[in-house]
């Protein structure tokens, strides 16, 4: 929070809210956490990139996996499609079938877990996943691939610091899967195109939602994909378009008994 | 007049949306519902007909499907073989999706594999199905057999389950070491239309254990195959085209010592690179192509009891380069006798002098033949690997100190 306000951002504390809203909300604000500014630059550097990827992947992974295997076998290299083909021999559903069921039974786990008290809740959406998937492979029902795209899906919207922020990703992905269901990665890029269209054309309190990327600021890409080191953190983000360019413009702390000579004591 | 506007923005919406998803669905093809096809056979059968021989992956017996999935019945192999014969390769694969289930998939295509009596009466009715079909990629390689394709087809190539991935590893091991011995679709053609008009495709063969083995490379003329080149000589005319990596050269020992007769006698170096330049030449009508090989080399085994000094290490150099000469000159005679200028000279003297070579084109090969070919070979051999001189020199009975390398004797 201190660092937001910092940077030029403003805090809405209620009584009785347990959290704190931050406005203008940006779309890079739900991938970087607390924990990216107290870390050297270098760990903060593979987190960051490690949640964009993970992001993304949340999104994207099922609808990749449907739109290869039913329409563009030929972008798989050959051991790897020789091997899904002999995963998916009889099985009865096609792909987009499987896929949608896994992700749905997927959803519906972790939306159990989430209410039953926290003991049971955890083993529940582990336990359960595991065992439902490993029998639904057993079965004959899905194909191993499956339910580790559907699991590593899991785990990368687990990896995202914010949790309202995942809540839309993971109907996203649903519409990406029914994209590819329907017409393969061309229906993915279209998808893609409009869901891009319209992030940028978001604003949050006049601010652009995909700020730092959208309209493009060379400046403030230091906090975006990486977040630089403090030294060159000297200014604030150019796009909250702040009154004060400079961050945090107090003096250097001096030794008490030269105190007179500037700031300090009254 | 607003609800104008809506209903042509609802058209519109119902009409983009509509156009997006109704051909959706088109091409739809599952995994499971396909034969994916890793090489292509293709044989002339007596009366003049075109076996085509499929090689089609089984899903069923693929050692990687893990999950227990697998039925790991020892005895069936990861891969089915059909044919099927018709009046042209169109034909005999279309039959194919008549005569077995599932449809054939050609993407993954990576080896179309010419048996010799097809090769004979020219590949050149192959390159239009290849250069036109939708699916098939120019990567795949183009190899020639001297027998059938089927039998390549079927034998096994062990540590690798699928026999035409085993077989385009063994092409890619060799084409690491002469980039012609690769012979992708993309690089046959090109060659098949460069002035030359000579392609070069590799030969795979079946040795006595039935395993499939690299045998070296076809020549053709035009379409149709003139001569078959052996690894060593598939090497030579390495060094006539171009460039060169980690090939290996076997001389034979001058003066074998007493005593060692069972002995292997050969020196063996190892050329890291080598760099090719071909100068055409014309003086008083007569053609001759100046063909200078400048290579880098290690010593892979030196004659037994052979110390290495300076001026061994000059002959070996000297040896080297003479071999490698005389190789040269052996191939050129051998295509000029075929006719079948793979060397690219055609290529080379139209690249220096078109206008030259419109003239002689016509009659390339009687000039070809006739042409004098010099070669001026340079070998540096760089290191000796990791001892200098052979072991032998090295053992003292009377427990001395060894000599020292380099020329320099100790006290």
């Amino acid at each position: 929070v201190a660092g937001s306000l910092l940077q030029g951002r403003i805090a809405i504390m209620l009584d009785g809210s347990p959290t704190c809203m931050l406005v203008p909300a940006q779309f890079i604000n739900f991938l970087s956490s607390a924990e990216d500014y107290y870390m050297n630059y270098t760990l903060t550097f593979f987190i960051r990139v490690m949640r964009h990827v993970a992001y993304w992947s949340s999104i994207l992974l099922p609808s990749l996996y449907v739109a290869l295997l039913s329409y563009n076998q030929d972008l798989i290299p050959t051991p790897l499609l020789v091997t899904v083909a002999a995963q998916h021999r009889g099985i009865p559903f096609p792909t987009i079938v499987e896929a949608t069921v896994m992700m749905l039974a997927f959803e519906a786990l972790r939306e159990a877990g989430m209410r039953l008290p926290r003991a049971v809740g955890q083993s529940v959406s582990i336990v359960g996943t595991l065992i439902v998937g490993d029998a639904a492979v057993r079965a004959g029902l899905v194909s191993p691939g499956m339910v580790i795209i559907v699991a590593g899906t899991g785990v990368a919207s687990f990896a995202l610091p914010a949790y309202g922020f995942v809540n839309s990703s993971r109907i996203i992905q649903f519409a990406f899967v029914c994209a590819a269901g329907f017409s393969g990665l061309v229906g993915i890029v279209i998808l893609g195109l409009i869901l891009i269209t319209h992030l940028v054309s978001l604003r949050s309190f006049g601010v652009p939602y995909m700020a730092p990327i959208a309209p493009f600021t060379w400046p403030d890409m230091k906090d975006m994909f990486i977040r630089v080191p403090w030294f060159a953190m000297k200014t604030r983000p150019e796009h909250l378009e702040t009154v004060d360019r400079v961050s945090n413009r107090s003096r250097a702390p001096r030794p008490p008994n030269k105190s007179h000579a500037g700031e300090g004591e009254p | 007049m607003r609800s104008c506007v809506l209903r042509k923005v609802a058209v519109c919406l119902a009409v983009s949306l509509n156009s997006l998803l109704l051909p959706g669905c088109f091409d739809i093809q599952e995994v499971e519902d396909m034969n994916i096809v890793t090489a292509i056979g293709i044989d002339q059968t007596d009366d003049g007909l075109v076996r085509v021989t499929a090689q089609l992956v089984n899903p069923a017996n693929v050692p990687s499907a893990g999950g227990g999935v697998s039925g790991s019945s020892g005895t069936a192999r990861s891969f089915i073989i059909r044919e099927e014969t018709g009046a042209s390769i169109e034909e005999a694969v279309d039959k194919f999706n008549l005569n077995v289930p599932h449809e054939m998939y050609l993407a993954h295509n990576s080896l179309i594999l010419f048996g010799y009596n097809y090769a004979k009466h020219g590949i050149d009715r192959a390159f239009d199905y290849m250069e036109r079909n939708r699916y098939l990629r120019r990567t795949q390689l183009l190899l020639v057999t001297s027998g059938t394709a089927n039998d390549v087809l079927s034998a096994p190539t062990d540590p690798e389950p699928l026999n035409a991935l085993g077989i385009r590893s063994l092409v890619e091991q060799s084409g690491d070491m002469v980039r012609l011995a690769k012979s992708d679709q993309m690089q046959v053609i090109k060659e098949y239309l460069l002035p030359s008009h000579s392609p070069v495709l590799s030969l795979v063969d079946l040795d006595p254990l039935d395993h499939p083995v690299m045998k070296g490379v076809a020549v053709f003329r035009g379409s149709k195959v003139a001569d078959v080149l052996t690894m060593e000589e598939t090497k030579a005319l390495g060094w006539l085209v171009g460039d060169t990596r980690q090939a290996d050269v076997h001389l034979p020992c001058d003066d074998p010592v007493d005593g060692v007769e069972t002995a292997v006698r050969l020196t063996a170096v190892r050329l890291f690179n080598s760099h090719t330049e071909v100068v055409p030449q014309l003086r008083n009508n007569q053609l001759s192509f100046l063909v200078t090989v400048n290579a880098r080399a290690e010593v892979e085994r030196l004659c037994p009891h052979e110390q290495m000094n300076e001026e061994t290490y000059k002959q070996l150099e000297n040896k080297t380069a003479e071999h490698m000469k005389r190789e040269m000159q052996a191939v050129v005679a051998k295509l000029q006798s075929d006719g079948a200028d793979a060397c690219q000279f055609g290529t080379r003297l139209f690249m220096k002098d078109p206008r030259h070579w419109r003239q002689l084109s016509r009659d390339w090969p009687k000039y070809f033949a006739a042409a004098q070919v010099n070669c001026n070979v340079r070998v540096q051999i760089l290191r000796t690997g990791l001892s200098t001189s052979a072991p032998g020199t090295m053992a003292s009975q009377s427990g001395l100190a060894p000599q020292a390398g380099r020329g320099v004797t100790g006290p």
